[in-house]
């Protein structure tokens, strides 16, 4: 019948009514506990120290933080969660063909578009949320927005033949046509571009507070809104990336890369905000370019190491920089074909007891020679 | 002693609402769990804007699950775990921590006393009360978080083995050993 009679310490710890009792005081438990304490005295000490137990540790974990900082926080999340949802009923029609292509139904689309982009401009009118860079930029022009909703990534056709990937929660905005100068686009998140060639109109992404120029080449933007950090990763070719601030006039955009990094095969850019620097390495994992001719062999045989470096060089279309009389004293015998090029330059820096950084985005070797 | 249900019918149906998108609903569901989840991340860092960061990239990243999460029951459970394994990796980032490195739960004397602690207190030994706040704060740090999951989180052992990655055994003996620890010193 009494369920609470064999209790010690550890069972009035642990048993969850006793608990409220401690925690919160509500009066039916205050009531009850005191009742139960009344009629069994034989227990006071045990349940006296088991609250005293329970209230220390209340007291001592208890929570260091305000109501008010609370609701700033929530206040914040909910802003965000919002911004998220604003998804333009243009996808409705996306979702139908996930590849969208202008020219036939451009007209249609592009009414669609101007109210969904002058909606969201009222909207953020009347709440006054800060916008990101890509709610700035593209605000009040007529674009059409594609949002990757899925868990998967899906592609992008744009009028000029260029396809765009987009990762998850990546957005991309575009006008329907492009102008006859430039092509350019807008995007948040990240995303996988391949740029068909025009090089009568550079192709311009812009992101958080980067712009990638391109004539055409194949790359990734990783531009997450309130992100610390705007990565552009080029997979081929050539591009240059400028911060926004230093292009904001478009003359001098064209044809003039004075102010920009220019980044090739496997090579990256940083940038981050704070620091507002620009910061040039190495892709975390080169891939070995595409070349229309040949797959290079990758089997050496008492080999210069030298020559090696330069075979690496070609494949992979990064710099390698190394004291060429030194290294060609060094003979080499490896198989270098399946391991990613950080490896393969750890096996043979090993073989030749040198070591290699990568600085600026380029490989350097250093080593004292084989003789 | 089981885990404090948190299956009313109200949010259960708050919880529907936030799946299907309701953002409201979800700053409600934030704000249930929050003092929780800050409180508990804040027994591994003393930056309260780091905590923070990492509240909102967490509770963000339920939002953009919000469609393929399941029923309410483990929310709280679910949460901790990802706010612990959060912090985690943030710290190793950061360089706090080393791989080898585990996260040191440890409570700051807070020295202020909530109103809802002096009501508690009244009756309360205050000498025993102090003596043991120094015992609890010289335990070792699992043993300090077990008890804090247990009786300031309501986990049951088998959501605070989860939450810290160690066994149900683990937390059955730790909790057990804990408390007889603190029995015999009062």
């Amino acid at each position: 019948m009494n369920l609470y009679h064999d209790y010690c310490l550890e069972d009035f710890v642990l048993d969850a009514r006793f608990q409220q009792w401690v925690r919160h005081q509500q009066p039916e438990d205050v009531a009850f506990w005191e009742g139960y304490l009344a009629k069994n005295p034989h227990q006071a000490q045990e349940i006296k120290q088991a609250k005293t137990l329970l209230s220390s540790v209340y007291r001592r974990y208890q929570s260091p933080i305000s109501d008010v900082e609370i609701q700033l926080e929530i206040q914040k999340l909910v802003e965000k969660a919002r911004a998220e949802k604003e998804k333009p009923a243009i996808e409705s029609t996306d979702e139908v063909t996930p590849t969208v292509r202008f020219q036939p139904v451009s007209k249609w689309i592009w009414r669609a578009a101007a109210v969904v982009v002058l909606g969201l401009g009222i909207r953020f009118l009347l709440t006054q949320s800060p916008q990101s860079a890509y709610q700035q930029s593209t605000a009040g022009q007529q674009l059409v927005e594609k949002i990757n909703e899925s868990n998967s990534p899906q592609s992008v056709l744009l009028s000029d033949g260029s396809k765009i990937t987009l990762q998850p929660k990546a957005r991309l905005s575009y006008p329907a046509s492009f102008q006859k100068d430039h092509r350019k686009v807008y995007l948040s998140g990240v995303a996988f571009f391949e740029v068909s060639k025009d090089s009568k109109r550079p192709f311009l992404v812009y992101a958080n507070d980067l712009v990638t120029k391109v004539l055409g080449t194949s790359f990734l933007v990783n531009a997450q809104e309130g992100a610390s950090k705007t990565i552009v990763e080029v997979r081929e070719g050539r591009v240059s990336v400028f911060k926004k601030l230093d292009i904001e006039t478009q003359k001098n955009l064209i044809g003039q890369e004075s102010k920009g990094v220019v980044l090739t095969a496997n090579q990256k850019l940083v940038f981050e905000p704070e620091a507002n620097q620009l910061i040039k390495t190495l892709s975390e994992t080169p891939q070995m370019v595409a070349t229309a001719n040949e797959s290079p062999s990758l089997s050496f045989h008492n080999a210069p190491v030298s020559e090696v470096l330069k075979t690496l060089e070609k494949a992979y279309q990064v710099d390698i920089l190394f004291d060429e009389d030194l290294l060609s004293d060094c003979p080499l015998t490896a198989t270098l074909t399946n391991q990613s090029l950080y490896e393969k330059l750890t096996i043979i820096c090993e073989a030749i007891e040198a070591h290699y950084e990568v600085i600026d985005g380029q490989i350097v070797v250093h080593s004292k020679g084989c003789k | 002693m089981t885990n404090v249900p948190n299956t009313s019918p109200e949010d259960a149906h708050l919880w529907n609402a936030f799946r299907a998108g309701d953002e409201n609903a979800f700053g409600q569901i934030a704000q249930k769990y929050y003092r929780s989840l800050f409180s508990y991340g804040a027994k591994f860092s003393k930056d309260r804007e780091f905590i923070k960061d990492c509240l909102q990239d967490l509770f963000m990243e339920l939002w953009y699950k919000r469609e393929t999460l399941g029923d309410t029951d483990f929310v709280k459970f679910y949460l901790l775990k990802s706010l612990r394994r959060k912090i985690h990796r943030e710290s190793l980032k950061q360089q706090w921590l080393t791989d080898e490195d585990e996260l040191d739960f440890d409570a700051e004397d807070l020295g202020e006393i909530s109103v809802e602690q002096q009501i508690i207190e009244v009756e309360t030994n205050q000498e025993l009360l102090q003596q043991l706040n120094r015992q609890l704060a010289e335990l070792p740090k699992r043993q300090q978080e077990i008890i804090y999951l247990k009786f300031y989180e309501n986990l049951d052992n088998e959501s605070i083995a989860q939450v810290m990655s160690i066994s149900r055994q683990a937390v059955a003996n730790l909790l057990y050993r804990t408390l007889k620890e603190l029995k015999e010193k009062m």
